[in-house]
């Protein structure tokens, strides 16, 4: 099937196999191999992007099922020399080891700022009608879906507080 | 340079999704697709396979069971381990649950995976023994640990001195099942061209795993490259050469393609070994005054098929510890069914000192002891058992430093006394010592001169 | 995953024409769920009709003064919602104690209701399952059932509902509305939604084959207390071991129960009215004649007895929680 897909703002067209999920489409027929393959089962979270502006597991979805839909991986949120503020919060706070995991684990924090910030509650929230305050708490419930087996997880929740601390 | 804190130089790449993993490298061009299928029981045989569904498949280039799968050689369980050859799909035999059977190469990861499942299997299953616990007695002492000691080192009369106490611990403890499961499932890509394989393989173990897969393919270990720059975590379970490794290599030789395989995530609990599931026995005899007359640890561990048996020196930790004349370590394997165990982080050591240090703080318990004050009594300045003196021992150091940082000293004398909130607070503590291997080393460095961008 | 033809269409009307046109169809909106079990090939559509276009994604009053919650509502909207979490706070609580925020903000009301259990055994093909298979047996009550149901089971099956949004919906007398084949609507109330397995555990929802899930209606709020707690093997990110939704009322320090519903005991949201009514009169909630209501006819394996007394303490703790006004 022929899709079109928006991907980092860029108009990209491929010949796909209907069953190629999202992930395979960005890391096998678009070259975009920053999105990684832990468990292509929704399970670990190294697969996370954003679509629309909201963050999913790429591994769960049909790349045809995209079409006109706006698609940012971990390359467009930045690159070396022009890294986006969480990426460098990253390497700071040396929040990871091997890399993998590391992808879907900023692509999260990116969006985790945003879901705060417009009111959605989680489950660690003490009041659902108050405003929310990003805790250390709050940041780690809301990262549960992204897994790291080199531990990096109080890096990560120290990155993330530098950057999204204060807000929300 | 040496002692700032710089931060990691391929920082920058891991951020924004350009380090490049194996799976993902692009220099030979676009590849084939590999896919592994593993056997559906435990211990049996193939009776009948048919692969003709499979083979007919669109984008379907290459289907392999043990019947038609290349020539290999043969699997040598070489003590330097990390270097044997890994033959896949070797017989009609399975001998562990998911053991490979079929491999499949097609034009598209998505037709690779669903034509695995369409090759026709008729298995005859046979009953297994599975479980440690149940076949406990069927234990047999080896002579040697994989890492080269002695499986058993006794010295002195432990049975004696337990009799005689006052004051003993006799109990066991059973460890189990760990699995490494790094981030990035094991992956391989194999490019065969001018007679030469190169294999991007995400490998702990880049010289050893050279030498495994020329083994394997039969070839000269020169037209061989393994390049690993980046790997996804190990953990111990990417130093062997496993066979998503193998598949890609035979594959791309075979068919002058570049092909490249990953594990699926369920495959890494049965395509890579774990640590084995351990029963302990530990035994200590001491004097009022803490001082240890005897020490014993037995271990039991599951052993598996395939690729040999995985001794871990979990035993050897009461070996180096603490002083005591009476000694007693033994190592014990119980084959099962299963795949054979590998390095799972901390091997040996660690699932024993788990053991060997909760006896430790039951005896500190008993005897009304400081459990810190227990391991100071039993410290040595000489090898307990080589008799020969410590080039350097700063266990004492770093148990006295680790009590004052902690406020040893205030912590709650009686369990579950201490509540925070949703929480009981409890302090423990447990000493822990690792065998290193140490041996030559050569290092190479090469500084070249890099223009700056203009 | 074995190949399959997509389509995209526009309006309730073009989905259920499209399911007709193609027998062994399958509806797909956020697809957490049935890619997952495609890739495995348990679920295996020829056809995939693709319904993120055909709106019903808004959430309106009703003119009896509840919520109608469109189909496609994805979780995350739901959970997030100002009147959902003013007014039906439990079903806040449980959503955002599901899955992960990716998964929530890709599934929907409907996909919720109908995903399908997590049964290691359902999962692996190369295992006997009556879902699956019917008749060809049932791994898990002869295996290892940790996670399985105390309650409702039969000896064809002993599978769990894994939905936390099913129990919170059932706690709050939710209708599920639906349009046949033919284009009639149906609705379902939400306790009849889902079935017991019986001799049939491959038949789990009373959806007519072919029917659209158009949206679940929520009665008007009932006020009070509302508070999901559940217990599982890790603090985040797992299925429930015991869930328990509650809407009760607290008057000078006793807990008036109103509402209350189990997750993870059985293929459905379990319910016992009769534990509500006891205390309907007045009186003061207690844990044991409750859980004793709940529990009746429970049929424990000797992996999930633990569930039993899970069960009463979990309820003892949520009426603390509700005596406390709802934090935990």
């Amino acid at each position: 099937m022929h899709v079109k897909l928006n991907v980092n703002g860029h108009d990209l067209n491929c010949d796909l196999d209907p069953r190629t999920t999202l992930l395979d489409a960005l890391r096998e027929h678009l070259g975009l191999t920053g999105s990684k393959k832990g468990c292509d089962q929704g399970q670990c979270g190294a697969c996370t992007v954003f679509v629309n502006g909201r963050r999913i597991n790429s591994c769960l979805t049909l790349a045809v099922m995209h079409e006109g839909d706006a698609v940012v991986t971990i390359e467009g949120l930045g690159a070396p020399g022009m890294l986006h503020p969480m990426q460098a919060a990253f390497i700071e706070h040396d929040a990871f080891q091997c890399g993998y995991c590391t992808p879907g684990q900023i692509c999260s924090a990116v969006a985790l700022t945003d879901e705060a910030a417009a009111g959605v509650p989680s489950h660690v929230t003490a009041d659902l009608c108050a405003p929310m305050a990003l805790t250390a708490t709050e940041i780690r419930e809301r990262m549960s879906g992204n897994i790291c087996r080199c531990a990096a997880y109080p890096n990560i929740v120290a990155a993330i507080r530098e950057v999204a601390g204060g807000k929300a | 340079m040496i002692g700032a804190a710089i931060n990691r130089i391929d920082g920058p790449l891991k951020v924004s999704g350009r380090a490049v993993y194996s799976y993902e490298r692009q220099e030979a061009g676009p590849p084939l697709y590999g896919f592994i299928r593993g056997a559906a029981i435990g211990k049996g045989r193939i009776r009948h396979v048919d692969v003709s569904a499979a083979e007919t498949a669109p984008g379907v280039h290459l289907v392999w069971t043990h019947l038609n799968v290349p020539a290999q050689g043969a699997y040598v369980p070489k003590p330097t381990m990390f270097d044997r050859p890994r033959p896949q799909l070797t017989s009609d035999r399975i001998t562990y649950s998911g053991e490979p059977v079929v491999f499949v190469v097609a034009e598209t990861f998505e037709a690779a995976r669903h034509a695995a499942g369409l090759v026709c299997i008729d298995y005859e299953a046979e009953p297994g023994v599975f479980d440690l616990r149940r076949h406990a007695d069927n234990a047999e002492k080896p002579e040697t640990l994989s890492i080269g000691a002695p499986a058993e080192i006794r010295m002195g009369d432990i049975d004696a001195a337990m009799a005689q106490g006052p004051v003993i611990v006799d109990e066991r403890y059973d460890t189990p099942y760990h699995f490494s499961q790094a981030m990035e499932p094991p992956a391989a890509l194999a490019d065969w061209r001018g007679g030469h394989l190169t294999v991007y393989v995400a490998t702990q173990m880049v010289a050893q795993t050279r030498t495994a897969i020329a083994d394997t393919l039969m070839l000269d270990e020169k037209q061989v490259t393994v390049d690993a720059a980046f790997v996804g975590g190990g953990f111990g379970s990417k130093l062997y050469l496993h066979a998503e490794g193998v598949f890609a290599a035979l594959a791309a030789r075979s068919l002058g393609r570049p092909v490249k395989v990953a594990m699926t995530r369920r495959q890494v609990f049965t395509l890579t070994g774990h640590r084995p599931e351990m029963i302990h026995r530990v035994r200590l005899a001491a004097n009022p005054d803490g001082k240890l007359t005897a020490l014993g640890h037995d271990v039991n561990m599951q052993g598996g098929t395939e690729a040999g048996p995985w001794i871990e020196q979990a035993a050897t930790v009461a070996r180096s510890l603490y002083a005591a004349p009476s000694r007693l370590t033994r190592h014990y394997i119980t084959t099962l069914d299963v795949k054979a165990s590998e390095a799972v982080r901390g091997p040996g050591e660690l699932p024993g000192l788990i053991a060997f240090e909760t006896a430790m703080d039951e005896l500190a318990f008993a005897l009304g002891i400081d459990p810190v004050e227990l391991r100071l009594k039993n410290d040595t300045d000489i090898d307990p058992e080589l008799n020969i003196p410590l080039s350097g021992r700063r266990l004492a150091d770093c148990l006295r430093e680790g009590a004052r940082q902690f406020g040893w000293d205030e912590r709650p004398r009686t369990p579950a006394s201490r509540r925070e909130g949703r929480y009981l607070i409890g302090y423990g503590m447990a000493a822990g010592i690792r065998m290193h291997f140490q041996g030559a080393t050569e290092v190479s460095i090469s500084i070249r001169k890099v223009l700056a961008p203009s | 995953m074995k190949p399959f033809t997509y389509e995209r269409v526009a309006t309730p009307g073009e989905a259920l024409a499209a399911m007709d046109r193609n027998p062994g169809a399958r509806f797909i909106a956020g697809g957490t769920n049935l890619l997952d079990l495609m890739k495995l090939e348990i679920e295996a559509p020829a056809h995939l009709i693709d319904v993120n276009g055909i709106g019903l994604d808004s959430i309106e009053a009703t003119a009896e003064g509840g919520l109608r919650i469109g189909a496609l509502v994805r979780n995350t909207d739901l959970a997030a919602h100002p009147k959902v979490r003013e007014e039906y706070g439990v079903l806040s609580r449980a959503i955002v104690a599901g899955a992960s925020a990716q998964l929530r903000n890709k599934a929907t009301t409907a996909g919720n209701l109908l995903q399908r259990t997590r049964c290691p055994y359902f999962y692996n093909t190369d295992m006997p399952c009556n879902k699956r298979r019917p008749g060809s047996g049932c791994a898990a009550i002869s295996g290892i059932s940790h996670n399985h149901a105390i309650l409702g089971a039969s000896g064809a099956c002993i599978a769990t509902n894994p939905s936390d949004m099913a129990v919170a919906l059932r706690a709050l007398d939710a209708t599920v509305e639906t349009l046949t084949p033919d284009g009639a609507k149906r609705s379902i109330p939400v306790a009849d939604f889902h079935r017991l397995p019986g001799d049939t555990p491959e038949l789990e929802t009373a959806l007519a084959p072919g029917a659209l899930i158009t949206s679940v209606t929520l009665p008007q709020p009932r006020g009070g207390v509302h508070i999901y707690r559940k217990v599982r093997d890790r603090a985040s990110y797992a299925f429930a071991n015991v869930a328990v939704a509650l809407i009760a009322t607290v008057e000078a320090g006793r807990v008036i129960v109103d509402r209350l519903a189990f997750g993870g005991l059985a293929h459905k949201p379990w319910r016992v009215e009769a534990a509500e009514e006891v205390f309907a009169a007045g009186g003061d909630a207690k844990t044991d004649p409750i859980a004793d209501l709940v529990l009746a006819g429970a049929t424990p394996t000797e992996h999930n007895a633990y569930k039993l007394p899970l069960v009463r303490r979990t309820l003892a703790a949520t009426l603390g929680d509700a005596r406390k006004g709802g934090m935990s």
